[in-house]
C-alpha cells in the first residue's frame, strides 16, 4: 500500500521530467474541481467528479506559482511516506513555507494556498489526503457501546464519561471491535451531543453518537461512513434548520463538491434527515424561538435549490418554505419546552413515527 | 538647383517688380496680422524668419537665421533677423525694401509659407507707423564688402528715403534687416516668440535657427537634416482658391492694362471664352478698365463669379510635403519623444478641384506635450504650409479634428493630459482659411476627412509601437518569475523523480525559457 503511493508520487515526477527533458512546457493535468465538473449520481445517491480537467503549466505565468506549489507539496508527501511519519496539513504548510532565493516572495504565504494544493494532488493520483500521511485538522465526537482498536490501545466509547471518544483526523487504521446498537445519530453541535450524552440518550435507545461540531471534518465522514460499511446501521442526521445545517447533512450523505472524488470514501448515502425541520417548527410550537433568516441565509438555500442533489420534492419543498418564510432555527430551541425534551421526547417521537427526510 | 547659378543681379532683375499699394497696407493692417501687441510681435518675427528662410532656400543655401530681440522700453523693442542668404546688391536696397509689393515672390503664386500678405514690407511699414525710426539693413554679397543702408520709406510717395549707405570690407553673406517696433510685447506662451521659433524650426528641420530673447537667453534649434526641400514649382492662383482681397492684391501688382488680360494672365485654367462666362455673371464690370483700378466691390463680383463658372481643377505639382522621414528626424531632434509616429497622406482635393495633402506627426513622452509644473498636457502644433498657426485654436479645422479623435483607441487614455505632441502641417497653394486673419482652416468636408484619416493613421502605428513595448515589458516580467521560480521546481522535481539531478533540470527549464523568449506566445500558454 504504502509502496504504490510512493510509486505514484514518483511517478508524477518522472511524467515531469520527462516533459522537461523533452523540451515541453511540463504540465501536471488536474481534474477541475468545481460545480461544473460535479455529477450526482441518482442510483447511488453520490457525487461524482466529472471528467474535465485542467493543465496546469509551469511556463504560464498564472500557473508558475501554483505549479512551483505542486511540486513543493508532492515531494513533502513523498518524504512522509517514505519515512513512514504523519502530518497535519498545518504542519505541512509550515514545513513548506520559505523564502524564494533571495527574493521577498513566499513559497506559501497562507495555509489556505496550501491546502488546495494538496487536494489537487489528491484528486491528480486519485489517492486520499491520509494515504499521503497528511492529516486533516480534527473536530469530532462519538459515544456508544462501542469497542475499537487503535494503534493496539482498545477503547470502549462506552466508558469515557462526559467527554466522549475524540475522532482523530485518520482513522484508517481504526478497527471496530464490537458494535452494539439498533442506529447511529449524527448531530451537528457540540451542546447536543453534550446534551445526550448527559441524558444517556445512547443508552436509553441503543445507539452510536456521533457529535460534528459543524461541518463534518475527514475523520469524522471516514468514521461515520466506516461505521455503516460494518454495521449497515441505519443513519439518523439532525442539525440546526437552516442552510448550513441541510448542507451538512447532504454532505454527510452524498459527499461534498470539494471531496467529490472521494465520495466513494466519505459519503454514508443511506443516512436520513431527522431535523430540524420546517415542519417541526410549527409541530412543536417553536415559532416563537425561530431566528429571521439573513440574506445569505436565502441566497444559500436558493442556491442549494439548484444542486442536483437536491432535486427531489421533500428538500425543494423544506428549502421552499425556508425561503418563503424567511426563518431559521437552532436545535437549542427545543429547549424551550424543557431542557430534556429533545431526548426524551422529540428524538424518540421522530424515530418511531420515521419521520425523515430523504 | 537652377536658382544657384544665376547671379544675385539676374537674380533680383527677374523677380523684383513695383507698385503702389502702401495705402491698402494702413487700412489692412488688422487683417495682416497687427492686431494687438502680442499678435504683431509674432507677425513681425514671421515675416522676417519667413523671408530668410526664403532667400536661402531660393538660392540652394542650407539656412542659418538669427532672430535677436531687444527690450528698449514699455512696448518698446529693437528686433533684428539676420539670414545668410544670397544677400543684396547695393542698388537694389533702397528699392527693395522702399517699395510695397517689392517682394521677390509676391507676384507668384506658389504654395508658399506667406500667403499673408505682403511680408516683410509689411513689418517695415509697422515699424514706420508705430515709431518714424528708420530701419538699418546690413547685407553683403558675398564678394568682400558688407553695406549697411539706414533708410526710411515715404508711404505717400511709396518712395524709399535712404539716411545713409556704407560699406566696410569684410568676408560674409546674407542680410540682416534691424528695426525698431513700438506697441508689440514680449511674451513667453503659446502665441509668443520662443513657441513660434520652435514651431518653425520643428517644420523646417533643415534650418537652424538661433533665438537671443530680451532677458539675454539663448535658444537655438539645430538643423537636423542635411537636404533643403524641393522648391515648390510655381502655380499661378487658381479662380476657386482666392478672396477678393487677394484679387485686389494680385491686379496692384499686375502690368496688364486691361482687367480680362489681366484675369487670364494672373490665374491658372483661365481662358479667353472663361473671361466671358466670368463677364455675364458680373454684368456691372468694366472687364476693359485697368486692373489697378479695381475696386472691391468689382473684387467681390469676380469672386462670386469665380464660384459659377466651371473650371478644370488645378495641378497637384505644386504640392511639396515635408515627408514622413524628415519630420521624424525633426520630432526627435525637437522633442527627443520614446514614441513617435509620422503620416505623410497621398494628396486630395476640396472645393471640387484644390489640391492639398495632410501630414501628421506624433510624439510621446520625452519632451512631448506641454508640461506644467509636474503635469503635463497635451501639445498640438498647426502648420500651414510649414508656417505655424498660433492663434485662433479653437475656430480651426486641426483643433476640431483632434477632438474628433478617441484617442483611448490608441492607448492614449487621458488625451488632455498626456505627454504627446501633436504636428498636423496641411500643404496647398490654396489654404482655405477662417477669416483674413489667415490662422484657422476652414472645416472642408474632405480636409476634415483627411485630417482625421491621418491622425487615426498616425495612432495605428503609435499603438502598435506601445503595445510593442509593452508586450516586450510583460515578457521580460515572465521570464524574470519563471527563472525565480526555477531552482526551487527543479530541486522539489529532483528529490520527486529521483531520476534527474536539480542542475540537469535547471539547465532544461532554462533552455526553454531562452527559447521561448525568442519564439512568440507559446500556443500552450493559451490553454485553460
Amino acid at each position: 500500500m504504502t509502496k504504490s503511493i510512493e510509486n505514484k508520487l514518483t511517478g508524477l515526477g518522472k511524467d515531469l521530467v520527462r516533459q522537461i527533458k523533452d523540451g515541453k512546457n511540463p504540465n501536471v493535468e488536474i481534474p477541475i474541481r468545481s460545480l461544473s465538473n460535479i455529477k450526482f449520481d441518482k442510483k447511488d445517491n453520490l457525487l461524482t467528479l466529472g471528467d474535465q480537467v485542467s493543465k496546469r503549466y509551469f511556463f504560464n505565468v498564472a500557473h508558475a506559482k501554483k505549479f512551483l506549489q505542486t511540486t513543493l507539496v508532492a515531494s513533502f508527501c513523498k518524504e512522509l511516506v517514505k519515512q513512514g511519519i504523519h502530518a497535519s496539513i498545518r504542519e505541512a504548510y509550515y514545513s513548506l513555507k520559505r523564502s524564494i532565493g533571495n527574493t521577498h516572495e513566499n513559497t506559501f504565504d497562507e495555509q489556505s494556498e496550501s491546502d488546495p494544493v494538496i487536494v489537487d494532488l489528491e484528486v491528480t493520483l486519485d489517492i486520499l489526503r491520509e494515504q499521503l500521511h497528511l492529516n486533516a485538522d480534527r473536530s469530532g465526537v462519538a459515544a456508544g457501546n462501542v469497542i475499537i482498536l487503535d494503534r493496539g490501545d482498545t477503547i470502549n466509547w462506552g466508558k469515557l464519561g462526559s467527554g466522549g471518544w475524540s475522532v482523530p483526523s485518520n482513522v484508517e487504521d481504526i478497527a471496530f471491535k464490537k458494535v452494539k446498537a439498533k442506529f447511529i445519530l449524527v448531530v451537528e453541535k457540540n451542546a447536543t451531543f453534550d446534551r445526550l450524552n448527559e441524558d444517556k440518550f445512547w443508552k436509553k435507545h441503543n445507539c452510536v453518537l456521533i457529535g460534528t461540531h459543524g461541518q463534518a471534518a475527514r475523520g469524522t465522514k471516514r468514521l461515520i461512513h466506516n461505521l455503516y460499511e460494518k454495521t449497515k446501521l441505519p443513519v439518523y442526521v439532525f442539525t440546526d434548520a437552516d442552510a448550513y445545517g441541510y448542507y451538512i447533512y447532504s454532505v454527510i450523505k452524498s459527499g461534498s463538491i470539494n471531496l467529490a472524488h472521494a465520495s466513494q470514501e466519505f459519503a454514508t448515502p443511506s443516512a436520513r434527515f431527522i431535523g430540524l425541520t420546517m415542519r417541526d417548527i410549527d409541530h412543536y410550537g417553536l415559532q416563537k424561538y425561530t431566528i429571521r433568516a439573513t440574506d445569505s441565509d436565502i441566497k444559500r438555500a436558493k442556491e442549494m435549490m439548484k444542486y442536483p442533489w437536491f432535486q427531489n420534492k421533500e428538500w425543494q419543498h423544506e428549502l421552499g418554505l425556508m425561503v418563503k418564510k424567511k426563518i431559521k432555527a437552532e436545535q437549542e430551541a427545543l429547549a424551550s419546552r424543557h431542557l430534556k425534551f429533545v431526548s426524551e421526547t422529540y428524538l424518540p417521537e421522530k424515530i418511531r413515527k420515521k419521520d425523515f427526510l430523504p | 538647383m537652377k536658382e544657384k547659378e544665376l547671379s544675385s543681379e539676374e537674380f533680383f532683375a527677374e523677380k523684383y517688380r513695383e507698385s503702389n499699394i502702401a495705402e491698402f497696407f494702413r487700412r489692412n493692417m488688422h487683417m495682416l496680422g497687427y492686431s494687438g501687441p502680442v499678435r504683431s510681435m509674432t507677425t513681425i518675427i514671421h515675416e522676417f524668419v519667413t523671408n530668410g528662410l526664403d532667400a536661402c532656400e531660393e538660392v540652394g543655401v542650407m539656412p542659418k537665421i538669427i532672430v535677436e530681440v531687444r527690450q528698449l522700453g514699455d512696448r518698446d523693442y529693437v528686433i533684428g533677423v539676420e539670414d545668410n542668404g544670397l544677400g543684396i546688391p547695393e542698388s537694389y536696397i533702397p528699392r527693395l525694401l522702399g517699395t510695397m509689393l517689392a517682394g521677390t515672390k509676391f507676384h507668384r503664386y506658389i504654395q508658399s509659407r506667406g500667403q499673408q500678405g505682403i511680408g516683410a514690407v509689411g513689418a517695415i511699414m509697422y515699424s514706420h507707423i508705430t515709431t518714424g525710426v528708420p530701419i538699418k539693413i546690413i547685407t553683403s554679397t558675398g564678394k568682400g564688402k558688407i553695406t549697411t543702408a539706414v533708410m526710411d520709406i515715404d508711404i505717400k510717395k511709396n518712395k524709399p528715403h535712404i539716411f545713409e549707405m556704407t560699406s566696410v570690407k569684410g568676408k560674409w553673406q546674407g542680410t540682416k534687416i534691424v528695426a525698431r517696433f513700438k506697441d508689440i510685447v514680449y511674451q513667453k506662451g503659446e502665441q509668443g516668440v520662443y513657441e513660434y521659433i520652435r514651431r518653425t524650426a520643428t517644420a523646417n528641420p533643415h534650418a537652424t535657427i538661433t533665438l537671443l530673447e530680451p532677458d539675454g537667453n539663448v535658444v537655438k534649434f539645430k538643423n537636423s537634416v542635411n537636404k533643403l526641400p524641393s522648391r515648390p514649382k510655381e502655380m499661378l492662383p487658381h479662380p476657386r482658391g482666392v478672396s477678393a482681397d487677394d484679387v485686389r492684391l494680385f491686379a496692384l501688382a499686375s502690368e496688364q492694362r486691361k482687367l480680362s488680360t489681366f484675369l487670364e494672365k494672373s490665374f491658372s485654367r483661365i481662358s479667353a471664352q472663361k473671361v466671358k462666362e466670368i463677364a455675364k455673371r458680373a454684368k456691372y464690370v468694366d472687364f476693359s478698365m485697368d486692373p489697378k483700378e479695381l475696386t472691391h466691390q468689382q473684387a467681390e463680383a469676380i469672386v462670386r463669379a469665380f464660384k459659377d463658372v466651371r473650371f478644370i481643377a488645378p495641378s497637384t505639382n505644386g504640392l511639396v510635403p515635408i515627408g514622413e522621414e524628415t519630420i521624424e528626424k525633426s520630432l526627435k531632434e525637437i522633442l527627443k519623444p520614446d514614441f513617435y509616429s509620422v503620416v505623410t497622406r497621398s494628396p486630395a482635393i476640396y472645393r471640387g478641384g484644390i489640391p492639398f495633402q495632410i501630414e501628421v506627426g506624433l510624439a510621446y513622452e520625452g519632451q512631448a506635450g506641454r508640461s506644467k509644473g509636474k503635469d503635463t498636457s497635451s501639445e498640438v502644433m498647426r502648420f500651414a504650409n510649414r508656417v505655424p498657426l498660433v492663434f485662433d485654436a479653437g475656430g480651426c479645422a486641426i483643433t476640431q479634428a483632434i477632438n474628433s479623435i478617441e484617442w483611448r483607441r490608441y492607448h492614449i487614455g487621458d488625451f488632455d493630459n498626456a505627454p504627446i505632441t501633436v504636428t498636423v502641417n496641411i500643404i496647398s497653394s490654396h489654404i482655405p482659411y477662417t477669416s483674413a486673419g489667415k490662422q484657422a482652416i476652414s472645416g472642408e468636408d474632405e480636409i476634415m476627412n483627411e485630417l482625421r484619416f491621418a491622425l487615426m493613421d498616425a495612432g495605428r502605428k503609435l499603438k502598435s509601437h506601445l503595445s510593442g513595448v509593452r508586450r516586450d515589458k510583460l515578457r521580460d516580467e515572465r521570464r524574470a518569475i519563471f527563472e525565480k521560480y526555477i531552482p526551487e521546481v527543479a530541486e522539489s522535481l529532483s528529490k520527486l523523480s529521483g531520476s534527474a539531478t536539480k542542475k540537469e533540470i535547471i539547465k532544461h527549464l532554462e533552455k526553454f525559457v531562452k527559447s521561448r523568449a525568442r519564439a512568440k506566445e507559446d500556443k500552450d500558454d493559451k490553454i485553460d
